[in-house]
């Protein structure tokens, strides 16, 4: 008796519609069950039998000729003719084999005619690819290089300005520090004469400007007095003349000692080329 | 005309004597055996100039496993038939156009699988076909369009399945039913036969 089971798989098998290992375990069983071996040649020949109602197409006469002459030497069919001996076959044989060699080098040769240029396209276009490349980082080059110089140009401007706000900064500073004195006239024949001391400490200078004062007979000097209350007599600053016609004069003047405080400032009239401590009268004074 | 019904037993003396490399037994059973596997053929690929080289290295095949035949094998017939439509059936999977069967089947009435396309003549009234159509008019219309869409399209059960929007197991279901109901109708006629 033959299950539904195994009936459904007889049906299937007959068509074909078995696969793997559900067609091996079936095609095992079948080799030791002769009922249902039987039962599954039955629906094989009922399924073959749907063939006959296939719509009919007689085959063209020549298909079997051709059917014959595959079949007329047992070796496999395909390509014997079976109409020649085998010495006969020989020179063809040699041809075949000669024409086969030469397609075989032809074959060679076009393969590696068409590497050859494959080749050649591939470095063409790999040659583009790095130009590309390389016009790419040359542009970017240059405009690095424009960025470059632009931020150098904006730096040297910032240190620029950097160095003239220190400057002024500095300016501003010694400004701050610089003691600046008014002279004021001593001489009843001149009260107009003036005088301004300034006196940069650090820099241990000063610039004294006068205006108005007469001119100093032949043989003497105006001469310049730092007062400092650490020295028991006045600092020497040096001696000067004035423009005849305006009496101005403009001098840069140092002390002879270092100078910590200034009390005040003074111009005496002293013989030609100074004396080291101040002998002749007071022209300008200021504290 | 389909050609005379082959005997089982002519058929297998034929073949039997083809594998002895009588040549004029093979052409004998290649006249009795062309036309009905070629039609099935040229039914599966639905081309003719496809069927021919199928059908040819078809007989080769035969001529060559022609010693490998046993009668418990089936008939000759059966075996040819195998054969040719394993052959034809691998040439439309290789060419993916067992796809568009597939496509085709959704929707066709199943009346279709066995009207003669291609413009073939009329089926001929031999008895073995008139019994295997007398068999598939028992059939009801899911059964026989299972078996076609298997037999002549080349579809497997789930691609069956997947074309008819059917269960796999039902597909299943209605291929056994449909081959045990054609199984009496070639039962009867063999026994004719053999009498």
């Amino acid at each position: 008796m033959i299950d539904e089971r195994h009936e459904e798989l007889a049906a299937l098998h007959a068509l074909d519609l078995l696969e793997g290992a559900e067609r091996d375990a079936f095609v095992r069983t079948l080799a030791v069950n002769d009922e249902l071996r039987d039962f599954a040649g039955r629906l094989r020949e009922a399924s073959a039998s749907l063939a006959q109602v296939a719509p009919v197409i007689a085959p063209p006469p020549a298909l079997k000729s051709r059917v014959l002459a595959g079949i007329a030497t047992s070796a496999p069919p395909r390509t014997a003719s079976g109409l020649f001996t085998f010495p006969s076959l020989l020179p063809w044989a040699a041809a075949a084999g000669f024409a086969l060699l030469a397609g075989w080098f032809a074959r060679l040769y076009i393969g590696a005619r068409a590497e050859t240029q494959l080749g050649s396209a591939q470095h063409a276009l790999a040659d583009l690819a790095l130009q590309q490349v390389q016009q790419q980082l040359e542009a970017e080059r240059i405009l690095t290089r424009r960025e470059i110089a632009g931020l150098t140009g904006q730096l040297t401007d910032a240190r620029t300005q950097v160095a003239a706000l220190d400057e002024r900064r500095q300016h501003e500073a010694d400004l701050a520090r610089l003691k600046i004195t008014a002279l004021t006239s001593l001489l009843k024949n001149s009260p107009g004469a003036i005088g301004v001391a300034v006196w940069n400490p650090e820099k241990q200078e000063g610039v004294l400007h006068v205006d108005k004062l007469p001119a100093p007979a032949a043989g003497q000097d105006y001469q310049l007095w730092v007062v400092d209350p650490q020295y028991p007599n006045p600092v020497d600053g040096g001696v000067f003349t004035v423009d005849p016609q305006t009496g101005a004069q403009r001098v840069v003047f140092k002390a002879r000692q270092p100078v910590r405080a200034i009390d005040a400032f003074a111009v005496t009239l002293e013989r030609k080329g100074g004396v080291p401590k101040a002998e002749g009268p007071f022209v300008l004074l200021g504290k | 005309m389909n050609p005379a019904p082959p005997a089982v037993s002519d058929d297998a003396a034929l073949l039997h004597a083809a594998a002895r490399r009588d040549e004029a037994a093979f052409a004998a059973l290649y006249d009795r055996m062309a036309r009905p596997v070629f039609s099935l053929v040229v039914r599966i690929l639905r081309s003719r100039a496809e069927a021919e080289e199928i059908l040819q290295e078809a007989f080769w095949q035969v001529w060559e496993r022609a010693p490998d035949y046993r009668v418990e094998l089936g008939s000759p017939f059966c075996w040819i038939v195998t054969i040719a439509r394993r052959k034809a059936i691998d040439r439309l999977r290789a060419n993916a156009r067992h796809l568009q069967r597939i496509a085709a089947a959704q929707g066709a009435r199943a009346e279709d699988d066995f009207v003669a396309p291609l413009g073939a003549e009329s089926l001929g009234a031999d008895e073995r076909s008139a019994a295997v159509r007398a068999g598939l008019a028992r059939l009801g219309n899911e059964e026989r369009r299972a078996i076609a869409l298997a037999f002549f399209d080349g579809l497997t059960h789930v691609e069956i399945a997947a074309a008819l929007g059917t269960p796999v197991g039902t597909v299943k279901a209605r291929i056994r039913r449909g081959l045990l109901k054609l199984k009496p109708a070639l039962a009867r006629l063999e026994t004719t036969a053999n009498h």
